[in-house]
């Protein structure tokens, strides 16, 4: 976890343009595993703390003291306490990783403006810049902008809501 | 109390100096899987025309065909002797090309850093001064929108309102040709990058001390200072905010990365000069000598200050400095 710590300090961005040399990326796969490899941290950080806090309380132990065993009380009790929180930060990760490719294609080194994506797409709005064509740039916005938000709220819903708490008796 | 005072002080540089060795490690693993070969690197297209002994020498040379962990002894000997390795893309070293950049350039960084957070705390006052009302409303869905939009659009849309359709905004580089002492013209071109830093970043912060405020204003001892007479804005921009204060510095000591990250975009969208363009720049050009470098000086930069706001927020807070000489005595 200290190390994770350490490639916490460092900003995300850089840790993508970190690997994106190494790997020399231009294709939808690699670019999928630069964003995945670098947006992990913050998800094993969360679960990590969630488990943790939850491992200590009165019902693990008594499930310990009868009996269960380490893969038991994980699957059992652990994994179905954490699933919230685990699946809002999955999906707030979607609209991350989103946001990530789409910076990526826009500074030049992301997918080749060939490969249509919203990201791309953007990549073309410094050019418009120039010749001052403001719908190249606003529609393709709007669309990233919203969908982005709507990620967000159904994440939200899956972490604030009680669809996939465990029932407490 | 200078005996702890010293002890904390060395255990905390102990901490300083572990993190950077655990980053160097990092580092040059990294390095060393990476793609292209480091001869070709530092030699250039020469080495296509050495025989197999110049070859073996030029390894021994760079300390190629040792051991991995002399290899990182001998790497971390160059780094502390200030021996960053050549640039690949500027072929000079990188200690010459970063050299002056890092606090020349340190300005964007910086002054955004304070803007945000101080810009967090008024938004986040005056939402929990009108909780519930449509002010709040507007300014919390406003709020969230801005959040959501990626740095880069919202300084494209910027630049197109403000630099080319109004015309009032310069909308790229850090001073115009020929004006390099002029503060005024530098503050002039800092209006845009430093809006969108503040834009795309102030609500994650703001809304969390929003939500402090809030529940800092439902406990009991609120009550006491209504009846002493005190009016709302004195209660939670005085009162409740002294309270939430050691929150507010933690959050900035865990948030350099943060608004670190979101200056490289910017920077890179306005052509602001900069460790970020640099570092964009350089990954586009697959210098990872440079990038590593930068790598470097970014997590020295991130674990130093964390590390500031850390001291200064258990200074804040007396709470915390008895609890901690509670656990130490």
């Amino acid at each position: 976890m200290r190390s994770l710590e350490v490639i916490n300090s460092i900003p995300a961005i850089l840790v993508v343009l970190l690997l994106g040399t190494l790997i020399r990326s231009d294709g939808i796969l690699e670019i999928s595993i630069l964003v995945g490899m670098s947006s992990w941290f913050s998800l094993a950080r969360i679960v990590r703390v969630e488990a943790k806090q939850i491992s200590k309380q009165g019902y693990i132990e008594a499930s310990y003291a009868m009996g269960g065993n380490f893969l038991h009380i994980l699957i059992k009790h652990i994994l179905p306490n954490i699933l919230s929180p685990i699946l809002f930060v999955l999906i707030s990760s979607i609209s991350f990783a989103m946001g990530t490719e789409a910076t990526l294609s826009f500074l030049g080194l992301g997918l080749p403006p060939d490969e249509l994506s919203l990201g791309s797409l953007l990549g073309l709005s410094k050019r418009a810049l120039l010749q001052n064509s403001w719908p190249v740039i606003i529609f393709p916005s709007i669309i990233l902008v919203s969908l982005l938000l709507a990620v967000t709220i159904v994440g939200s819903t899956f972490g604030t809501q009680k669809i996939l708490k465990p029932r407490m008796l | 109390m200078l005996a702890r005072f010293a002890l904390k002080l060395s255990l905390k540089l102990i901490y300083v100096g572990l993190s950077l060795l655990a980053l160097s490690v990092i580092v040059f693993v990294i390095s060393h899987f990476a793609i292209g070969d480091p001869l070709q690197a530092f030699y250039g297209d020469v080495i296509e025309r050495m025989n197999e002994a110049s070859l073996a020498r030029a390894r021994a040379r760079l300390g190629l065909d040792e051991p991995l962990i002399y290899q990182y002894l001998n790497y971390l000997e160059r780094l502390i002797n200030g021996d960053l390795g050549i640039s690949l893309r500027y072929r000079m070293p990188v200690s010459k090309v970063l050299d002056g950049l890092f606090f020349k350039y340190f300005f964007l960084g910086f002054s955004s850093y304070l803007l945000v957070f101080l810009c967090a705390t008024l938004i986040a006052i005056i939402c929990a001064l009108y909780e519930g009302r449509l002010i709040d409303k507007i300014i919390c869905s406003t709020g969230t929108i801005f959040f959501y939009t990626p740095a880069f659009i919202l300084s494209v849309i910027l630049i197109l309102i403000f630099a080319i359709h109004l015309q009032i905004l310069p909308s790229f580089g850090a001073y115009d040709l020929g004006q390099e002492s002029n503060l005024k013209n530098r503050l002039y071109h800092l209006i845009l990058p430093l809006s969108v830093m503040i834009l795309t970043h102030v609500w994650y912060y703001g809304y969390t001390f929003r939500n402090k405020l809030l529940e800092e204003l439902r406990k009991e001892y609120i009550l006491s200072y209504k009846a002493k007479g005190l009016n709302n804005f004195e209660i939670i921009g005085i009162k409740c905010l002294r309270n939430i204060m050691p929150t507010i510095l933690n959050f900035m000591a865990i948030s350099v990365p943060h608004i670190l990250g979101g200056t490289y975009v910017v920077e890179a969208v306005f052509n602001y000069p900069g460790l970020g363009a640099l570092a964009i720049d350089s990954a586009k050009n697959h210098d990872y000598n440079l990038l590593m470098c930068i790598v470097m000086l970014t997590g020295l930069l991130v674990i130093v200050s964390a590390l500031l706001a850390k001291t200064l927020g258990e200074m804040a807070d007396p709470r915390l400095k008895n609890a901690l000489e509670v656990n130490h005595g």
